[in-house]
């Protein structure tokens, strides 16, 4: 169980995260009501009005917000345990969406990138080149990373070293993320 | 390891960091902003302690008063209004334009300089070359510990010899430890160390010893030839 963001708050980012639009997450959100009030009540509920929908896409919205707000706290608390320069002016799209930050580390002189995944909490992801002894390890979170995504990188990029293969992720995620939410 | 509520995987790997190829671009905290806040109400304080006790001190002055218009209350009513005027005047300035003051502020790490912006009416962006840097200190003051920052002061060759005021100052920094540890690595890398130096010396005196011994043998030949005139 997720410690940082509630069950429903979880619900909501997997789908943000994914790449759906705040229009298309309450659509799904209002069906879902609706064919829990028909069981309920045992009958087919009347069809949704706009006024509803606005009113599922404004808490939508709301939701959102919190998650961003929850997961920027996160990581600033993380960012100052670590002693990592959080680059708050060059944000990795919107965090609420991408659940990602950038960070610096002046003392290796390297990129950061903090990632909140659902399985394996926040993974903090120094830039480097693997050693033979940390390939595996990084490989493996890699792959987990790409699989709770659902990201398929481009088929040239994954024989690629560990390092390009993060950048193509990177990458993807900020192309998947590139939404206008009004 | 746990950091607050969530479980955290740090990766960084045990293989080389890539030098990160963009420029980095350093903004002061905003706590910097409530630092100048609190230097404000410092002043201010200080201005309300004057106001106290300066008209204390002329109330004992004014028992020993042989000529009456040297202490005239006027002269210290007026003193003390024009310090309220101008510490009012200048605290509504400075509060209206410190957060601009403070977002304009810039710190740019360079591959071999660090450029700093700073100003809203005179703008000034200066160049500071790691090759001229000849003494780099971090400065934390009490504001600055109680808030959690720190400044980085960086003096040049042309300016430490003649006046005591750093080249530029970072200020507002929450990691200024590290960033000054990063900028002493670039001037490492500018500069060779102690001990490679030494290490050149070691031909230098190879052919100082020669020059040595080049002499002595000439020395010797004068010797053999005219010797006794030369000692004379």
């Amino acid at each position: 169980m997720n410690e940082i963001l509630s069950k429903k708050q979880l619900e909501i980012f997997k789908l943000l995260r994914d790449g759906f639009s705040i229009q298309e997450i309450a659509e799904i959100e209002l069906s879902n009501d609706t064919m829990i009030k028909s069981i309920k009540q045992g009958k087919i509920a009347e069809k949704d009005n706009k006024e509803e929908l606005e009113k599922k896409k404004s808490y939508i919205r709301k939701v959102k917000s919190v998650i961003k707000k929850k997961l920027e706290n996160e990581f600033q608390k993380i960012a100052k345990s670590l002693r990592l320069d959080l680059d708050l002016s060059q944000v990795a799209g919107d965090t609420g969406r991408t659940g990602l930050m950038f960070g610096f580390d002046w003392v290796h002189n390297t990129k950061v990138y903090l990632f909140f995944t659902e399985k394996e909490g926040i993974i903090v992801w120094y830039e480097h080149e693997c050693s033979p002894r940390c390939t595996e390890m990084c490989e493996m979170t890699l792959n987990s990373i790409i699989d709770e995504r659902r990201i398929v990188l481009p088929a040239n990029g994954t024989k690629d070293s560990n390092l390009s293969k993060f950048r193509l992720l990177i990458e993807e995620i900020k192309r998947k993320s590139d939404y206008d939410d009004r | 390891m746990m950091i607050g509520k969530e479980k955290v995987t740090v990766i960084r790997g045990e293989g080389k960091f890539p030098p990160p190829t963009e420029i980095r671009r350093i903004r002061p905290s905003r706590r910097l902003l409530w630092k100048f806040y609190l230097d404000i109400l410092l002043v201010w304080i200080g201005i309300l302690g004057i106001s106290f006790i300066v008209p204390q001190i002329f109330n004992y002055l004014i028992r020993f008063d042989v000529n009456p218009d040297s202490t005239d209350p006027l002269v210290i009513n007026l003193i003390l209004t024009v310090i309220w005027v101008t510490g009012v005047i200048g605290s509504i300035i400075a509060i209206i334009l410190l957060p601009y003051y403070v977002k304009q502020m810039e710190f740019i790490v360079h591959g071999d300089f660090i450029t700093v912006k700073k100003g809203i009416i005179n703008k000034t962006v200066k160049h500071v070359p790691y090759r001229g840097v000849t003494n780099i200190s971090t400065v934390a003051g009490p504001l600055d510990r109680l808030l959690d920052i720190g400044c980085v002061r960086i003096e040049t060759a042309a300016r430490s010899g003649t006046k005591t005021t750093p080249e530029e100052v970072l200020e507002g920094l929450i990691l200024y430890h590290e960033i000054r540890d990063y900028i002493l690595r670039r001037l490492q890398a500018f500069r060779p160390s102690t001990m490679e130096n030494s290490v050149t010396l070691g031909p230098e005196k190879a052919i100082q010893d020669e020059i040595l011994l080049e002499l002595k043998n000439l020395k010797e030949e004068f010797r053999k030839f005219g010797g006794s005139t030369i000692e004379k």
